[in-house]
């Protein structure tokens, strides 16, 4: 995966400004709350759209405002997982599961695709497959978002806050289904959180954002050495 | 008295099924774009229910009579005479009926998380798809409990349709003009009680339905 990007828009507070290239596996973005990483995974969505900027994904040109280019968040094959899980309510968790992947078919063959019994599998689901979101636990919702931006053939998964609001043991249950995801499926992912010590245990690539302006990027370890940085980045 | 109410039930069907879909695609631009003149499309729309139904009537005469602004041009064109016709009866059902469907179709809209509707993009559905697989689903309790209440609201219209569609029977005389015509008539009046029964229980049974379809609606989503 190759993704590049340059992002710009006026914000209340601030004006958002980033730019950065990342490559495989997990990227994690870490800032305090309101720095603007929600506001870059919705641009890089498609969700939102900068002021200016540039994003390319895998050599395919998504957003260029100098051009007029700007690809709807249906056609960037780009997985997003909210922080407010976002299941639909009037389906059920199978239902939910499935829903992307009519659209994705159309785009990737099906033997490049990860299955419905995979995903289940990989997510500990064949219990809840008929019951509807409000009937199931918080960690069940979590990993249904997750299966289903899976399902979808995403070339990147992005995910907002998987460990906002949630107790010590669901936070737990998330990071083990993350980790397993990592080593069985090669798809990149995008993780933002305001805590550092759980992004430590996914991956060591960071980007680091303050006030919708990028602090640095790269391994978390060359950061940690770095005196005063991380106390002024979660101020 | 069969078949005025038979009259009555037609007409507020076919001015509810034409309602609907209107209304829920004006509630829609309305709810989900931006756009100059919003307000001003909004206050049109909720206008018939803050007017009295007489004068609702009137406007329509003058907009749709033989000489109104564009029934005239109906008229000399295409021949197409609408004031004081079984149409007329349905338009003006139609315009007395379309804020309360609109208003409950616009709460339910209001009511569902945008958010959903991204989580769909972001899944590959296009704008149409998203409303038809996740937009539609999560308003129809409000949309059915809408066109009830305006199905109700259009068998116990009056004043607009005496007005713009006339009282004619068989063609136009709705429940409530056969209760008046009986009325005017002495001696009549068992007849009118008789249509009163029916009006009150079709308007009890439109209440059954809503609170059912109400109830309904939130036991689909657990």
């Amino acid at each position: 995966m190759s993704l590049d990007f340059r992002l710009e828009l006026p914000m209340r507070s601030f004006d958002f400004n980033i730019e950065g290239k990342y490559e495989n596996g997990i990227t994690a973005v870490f800032g305090p709350s309101g720095a603007g990483k929600t506001s870059l995974l919705k641009m890089l969505a498609g969700l939102v759209k900068p002021g200016n900027g540039f994003i390319q994904l895998n050599g395919r040109i998504l957003t260029d405002s100098e051009k007029g280019i700007f690809v709807p968040p249906q056609k960037r094959a780009i997985g997003f997982v909210f922080q407010e899980k976002l299941l639909f309510p009037h389906m059920t968790v199978k239902q939910n599961l499935t829903f992307g992947m009519r659209y994705a078919r159309k785009r990737c063959p099906a033997d490049k695709m990860i299955s419905l019994s995979e995903v289940v599998e990989l997510l500990d689901l064949p219990e809840v497959l008929d019951s509807k979101p409000a009937a199931i636990s918080g960690g069940e919702q979590q990993r249904t978002a997750l299966g289903r931006a899976l399902l979808c053939a995403p070339e990147l998964i992005l995910l907002d806050e998987p460990f906002n609001a949630v107790d010590c043991r669901l936070r737990d249950n998330i990071l083990t289904y993350l980790t397993k995801l990592k080593e069985r499926v090669d798809i990149p992912m995008i993780v933002v959180s305001h805590d550092l010590p759980d992004l430590q245990k996914l991956t060591d690539t960071v980007q680091l954002i303050r006030d919708g302006q990028s602090e640095g990027y790269g391994k978390i370890e060359d950061y940690l050495i770095r005196p005063g940085l991380f106390p002024r980045i979660r101020a | 008295m069969m078949s005025t109410v038979l009259l009555s039930v037609k007409i507020g069907l076919i001015a509810a099924a034409i309602n609907i879909p209107i209304a829920v695609a004006a509630e829609y631009l309305l709810t989900r774009y931006a756009f100059r003149g919003r307000t001003l499309i909004d206050g049109i729309i909720n206008l018939p229910l803050v007017m009295p139904p007489v004068t609702t009537g009137y406007l329509l005469l003058i907009i749709l009579g033989k000489n109104g602004i564009i029934g005239s041009a109906l008229y000399s064109t295409f021949g197409i005479r609408i004031a004081f016709t079984g149409a007329a009866a349905v338009i003006a059902a139609m315009v007395v009926s379309f804020p309360l469907i609109a208003r409950s179709v616009k709460i339910s809209l209001e009511m569902v998380d945008r958010k959903l509707e991204d989580a769909a993009m972001t899944m590959g559905a296009g704008r149409m798809s998203v409303f038809l697989r996740v937009t539609l689903p999560l308003i129809l309790p409000g949309l059915l409990n809408g066109a009830v209440l305006g199905f109700a609201r259009s068998l116990g219209e009056f004043g607009a349709t005496i007005t713009f569609a006339g009282n004619i029977d068989g063609i136009t005389r709705t429940i409530p003009l056969s209760v008046y015509s009986f009325l005017q008539i002495p001696g009549r009046e068992a007849g009118a009680a008789k249509l009163v029964a029916v009006s009150v229980l079709i308007s009890f049974g439109a209440i059954f339905l809503s609170s059912t379809i109400n109830s309904k609606g939130k036991k689909h989503e657990s």
